[in-house]
């Protein structure tokens, strides 16, 4: 069910209410599974880019480049965790959306 | 006794007027297609930090609160980090010039999820009167924390200011609630910034004026 909200909030646009919500979503599901680390790394990072963006002028076009860089490695975690694959598959997986994160030019 | 009144009503309003220049001068007013943080998009932005990080800006913005305040038994001032600091440190500093010493503090946001550590640091007490500060107004959303955070210390919010209000129900909001509040640049969603209502004049200023 929660997987389920995650998904739709990385539908939305990024923003900064939208990506706290989301670290909070992620935070409350690394608490609550044996194998938090994918959901505490998930956590920071959008906490990290909320406060990032937190008032500062964010562009259209910077929000909308940071989404296309970080969605669809974002959805490709999030499938395989929701079919229980194997922790190495979950680790490169968990590579490529830092590697993606990364690729965001912050002010 | 006329002429001195609206001298002084002049010297407030070239004040006001200079605050408007500075912040299409500073780079505060910003025109362009914005994400806010909220999910709103706007054709413009106000980057409050240009103006109360500016030598002029921040002076000025000191002298306007301070003047707003002025007639107003207030114990200190303060407002929600980050956007907050810079405008108290201002008021503080030319309350200090103009021999009315304020004291101020800051309110920091409550840490996602956690919430344990000190939130008001600074020269504050708790049940004491205080007016609450902040560089823009949209929903009303840092104001408010702002507001409850004192008030969970018994505090009395004698005044609300802010520097840009967006007019996007964040002012009608505290008016309603009977917060006696105001802005010196209006910013509504069209993006035509405007001065504010002209600040009564009251208090010692009144007093001086009319003597």
């Amino acid at each position: 069910m929660r997987l389920q909200i995650l998904r739709e909030k990385l539908k939305k646009e990024f923003y900064v209410d939208n990506l706290y919500e989301i670290a909070y979503l992620c935070r409350s599901l690394a608490l609550d599974t044996g194998s938090p680390a994918p959901f505490f790394l998930l956590e920071h990072i959008f906490e990290d880019m909320a406060r990032r963006w937190e008032d500062v002028p964010l562009t259209v076009e910077e929000a909308q480049s940071a989404k296309s860089k970080m969605i669809e490695p974002l959805e490709d975690l999030i499938e395989r965790i929701d079919a229980n694959a194997s922790s190495e598959e979950i680790f490169n997986l968990l590579n490529q959306v830092v590697s993606a994160y990364y690729l965001i030019s912050f002010k | 006794m006329v002429t001195s009144y609206s001298l002084e009503l002049e010297v407030i309003t070239e004040r006001t007027k200079r605050i408007l220049e500075l912040a299409h001068e500073t780079g505060a007013l910003l025109y362009g297609d914005y994400t806010l943080s909220s999910g709103k998009k706007s054709d413009h932005y106000y980057d409050g930090k240009q103006m109360t990080l500016h030598p002029e800006g921040a002076y000025l913005i000191g002298e306007e609160i301070l003047d707003r305040l002025s007639g107003i038994d207030v114990d200190a001032i303060g407002g929600l980090a980050i956007s907050a600091v810079p405008i108290v440190t201002a008021v503080t500093l030319v309350s200090r010039l103009k021999g009315k010493p304020t004291p101020s503090f800051i309110v920091r946001e409550e840490p996602k999820a956690h919430g344990t550590r000190k939130r008001i640091e600074g020269h504050f007490r708790k049940n004491s009167k205080v007016a609450i500060v902040d560089d823009v107004i949209t929903t009303g959303g840092s104001v408010n924390k702002a507001i409850e955070a004192v008030k969970a210390e018994g505090c009395e919010i004698v005044k609300v200011i802010v520097i840009v209000d967006r007019k996007e129900g964040g002012s009608e909001q505290l008016r309603q609630e009977g917060y006696d509040f105001e802005a010196i640049i209006n910013l509504p969603p069209s993006g035509e910034a405007s001065i504010s209502e002209a600040p009564d004049i009251k208090g010692e200023t009144k007093e001086r004026v009319l003597r």
